[in-house]
């Protein structure tokens, strides 16, 4: 071998072996970032990374976008079923898709209704999971965090003690000035009407700050006008409702179970409380909170069975018309202040209807809870009840929850132990009040407000002891 | 050097000449206008889309600019004999070597630039806004892209074309798959497995080191931002370039000693 070959022979050796140095260097960061060290949200998808990224080693961020193409497609076809899956491969493969994350719990959480168009509750834990996934992976970005805070809101999950939380985690990620609305609002859901005012005047202080430099900011005065209207009527409302406690109503409410048929019955009843209140209808199987922290989702899929359902109270006649020319307000007033005045309520359920949403498995039973919550009453109905039931009454049915670091509440509340045919157990009035309060049973969820941490997660709590 | 530069510059005006490389080159540019398409998503997912479809389509086409032209570069000028031409000029053979490889850098740099300012243009018609930031991509699409070049050209000299093309893809699915390799390699227990994943790691370069699109795919994301500062790049471009050097000094050295 000549001198010259030698030397480049050595020479390329020499940086063979840095190379090698360099490499032991670089390697452990990228180990960092690598998707399977980021949540990839739920249980029963327990598909090793090595498998996808085996097909596609550099790709997986336009092979994530297509696939998010094709569930667009999905949607536009009504095909809602085979979107989660997809969404779940969409953000295991890049776990930074928002969008997907925000409209994938929102097809899981909302999308799906059985024959008689209930919604379809079994995929809501597995939703909210998939959002608070969406939370971890990208703490940073407040999207995530005010769908979490709207869907605690809605009537879906009633978890008005968490949508403050979340709310609050939007805010300190810089959510838009507008969402912020919905942190005093949640305070107003909870009960926690001195907390509500003080936001309200909190985000005053804050607009009028930004009008003070921009005092042509249209959107900015809208703002103001929004929240001092809000504000205005909170206060109003306040020592309007002050002495409700000392005017109750008495709901005297009546509620029935009759069974039907094999996987039929029906729930029926009155009641004084005015019309266009909901009561809370809650039907699972007598061991679905075990499961729900034992069993995996496919399984609960297949053989796990809840119904959660809003009776709206109406009219005894079953009819529900407010005169032409009159307030809804001033219908509320001639209608239960008149003499006489009853509400009614009176559902059917054909769970035979749709087998695969209810398989109706359980050989220990089935729970039937019926409750009412007045944080969960339209304005109209609080300005009876007030927020947290002080105007509220019964003989029988009224219980006063008195849940740990919130503002106690008196619900109505009644529960019916069912065997594994339908059959009617016993009936157990003041039953199951937590119901009145769902989403317990889906997890509770404590934050931490250290900046770079996401949401820790507890799961899970028994609602029946 | 002026005569490896005056072979650089021939095989650049040679290389974009080929019918096949302008097709690579346009349906490249096609596809990347064809991101387009996707408006009826929301704006964030739009620009999501266009970027991540975008950085693919430079990627794969770039391999395929890049792997078709280095494979034949020289073994098609032995072929035709016009290498006799060349190397009967006062014309050293690692001159000849470097200046195929110039002109083959080069011919990718120009690509990867026009791909790279089209793609930037149809997000800044998008966003409003001309993100300098997605030349990091684009860059360190050129640095595997350099890679993959040095190997294709090493090989061409070494073995024939058709086994030159099927070992330069292996090698770049196998570098590809860095990351998971190096997952394994920690993750197992079994000593020999361990041993030859690491052999197999300091071999064959690590393509998986030069992926840095998500963080410029979603630059609100809280992860992965040290992948697109200048510190990172300074790395992964020294292992680059040594990649390069010890493949260009593998290729002149058989080179020399081959007779031609």
């Amino acid at each position: 071998m000549t001198g010259p070959r030698r030397t480049w022979l050595l020479i390329a050796l020499v940086l063979f072996v840095g190379q090698a140095l360099l490499e032991r260097d670089i390697a452990p960061e990228r180990a960092k970032v690598v998707p399977s060290q980021l949540t990839m949200g739920g249980p029963g998808f327990g598909i090793s990374h090595g498998v996808i990224w085996t097909a596609m080693a550099g790709f997986r961020e336009v092979i994530a976008s297509l696939l998010w193409v094709k569930a667009d497609s999905y949607f536009h076809r009504g095909m809602y079923q085979e979107i989660v899956p997809l969404c779940r491969i969409i953000t295991w493969l890049d776990p930074h898709q928002i969008d997907v994350y925000a409209t994938g719990y929102w097809h899981m959480g909302w999308n799906f209704v059985d024959s008689a168009e209930r919604s379809d509750r079994r995929y809501l834990p597995e939703s909210l999971d998939f959002l608070k996934a969406g939370v971890k992976n990208n703490w940073t970005i407040y999207d995530l965090y005010h769908e979490a805070a709207f869907t605690y809101l809605d009537d879906k999950t009633r978890k008005y003690d968490q949508v403050a939380q979340w709310a609050r985690a939007a805010r300190e990620q810089g959510s838009l000035r507008a969402y912020q609305h919905m942190i005093a609002h949640a305070l107003e859901h909870e009960g926690k009407i001195e907390e509500c005012i003080a936001w309200w005047k909190k985000l005053l202080a804050e607009t009028d700050e930004h009008l003070a430099k921009t005092p042509d900011d249209r959107a900015m005065q809208d703002r103001r006008h929004t929240i001092t209207r809000n504000l205005d009527l909170t206060i109003w409302r306040m020592y309007d409702r002050e002495d409700l406690a000392r005017r109750r109503l008495d709901a005297e409410w009546t509620v029935n179970y009759e069974r039907l048929g094999k996987k039929k019955f029906r729930v029926y009843g009155t009641t004084k409380i005015p019309e266009t209140a909901r009561l809370w209808l809650s039907f699972r199987d007598a061991d679905y909170v075990e499961n729900l922290n034992t069993k995996s989702f496919p399984w609960r899929l297949k053989n796990a069975s809840i119904l959660e359902y809003g009776m709206f109270v109406l009219d005894r006649d079953m009819e529900w018309a407010v005169p032409r020319g009159m307030t809804i307000d001033d219908y509320y007033k001639a209608r239960y202040r008149a003499p006489g005045y009853l509400g009614a309520f009176d559902e059917t359920f054909d769970l035979g209807a749709d087998p695969k949403f209810y398989p109706l498995k359980c050989e220990k039973g089935y729970l039937l809870t019926v409750s009412f919550n007045p944080r969960s009453a339209p304005i109209p109905l609080q300005d009876r009840l007030g927020w947290s039931g002080e105007g509220l009454d019964d003989a029988n049915y009224l219980v006063e929850l008195d849940p740990p670091g919130a503002v106690p509440l008196r619900v109505l509340s009644c529960l019916f132990v069912l065997d594994k045919d339908l059959n009617l157990v016993e009936k157990r009035p003041r039953g199951d009040p937590w119901a009145a309060m769902p989403g317990l049973e889906y997890d509770l969820i404590e934050y931490e407000t250290t900046s770079g941490k996401g949401p820790n997660e507890v799961v899970g709590r028994k609602i029946i002891d | 050097m002026s005569t490896a530069w005056t072979i650089a510059r021939t095989t650049v005006g040679d290389a974009f000449r080929k019918k096949i490389i302008k097709a690579f080159f346009i349906a490249a540019l096609v596809l990347i206008l064809i991101s387009l398409l996707f408006s009826y998503f929301s704006p964030r997912e739009e620009l999501t889309i266009i970027k991540s479809f975008s950085f693919a389509v430079i990627f794969i086409f770039g391999i395929l600019i890049t792997i078709i032209m280095s494979i034949s570069l020289i073994p098609g000028e032995i072929d035709s004999r016009t290498i006799y031409t060349v190397l009967s000029k006062p014309v050293r053979k690692w001159e000849y070597i470097v200046g195929k490889f110039a002109g083959a850098v080069l011919t990718i740099l120009i690509s990867l630039l026009i791909m790279g300012f089209v793609f930037a243009a149809i997000v800044y018609s998008k966003s409003g806004a001309f993100e300098v930031a997605l030349f990091k991509g684009v860059f360190s699409v050129f640095l595997s892209l350099l890679v993959l070049c040095s190997i294709s050209i090493c090989l061409s000299v070494i073995v024939s074309p058709f086994l030159n093309f099927l070992l330069t893809f292996f090698i770049l699915g196998v570098g590809g798959l860095s990351d998971t390799i190096y997952e394994i390699s920690v993750s197992t227990e079994n000593a020999l497995i361990r041993l030859i994943l690491n052999v197999v790691q300091m071999i064959i370069p690590n393509f998986g080191f030069f992926h840095v699109q998500n963080k410029l795919i979603h630059p609100e994301a809280p992860v992965a931002a040290d992948f697109v500062e200048w510190a990172y790049f300074v790395k992964i471009t020294l292992y680059a370039l040594v990649y390069v050097v010890v493949l260009m000094l593998g290729a002149v050295y058989v080179f020399e000693k081959r007779e031609v």
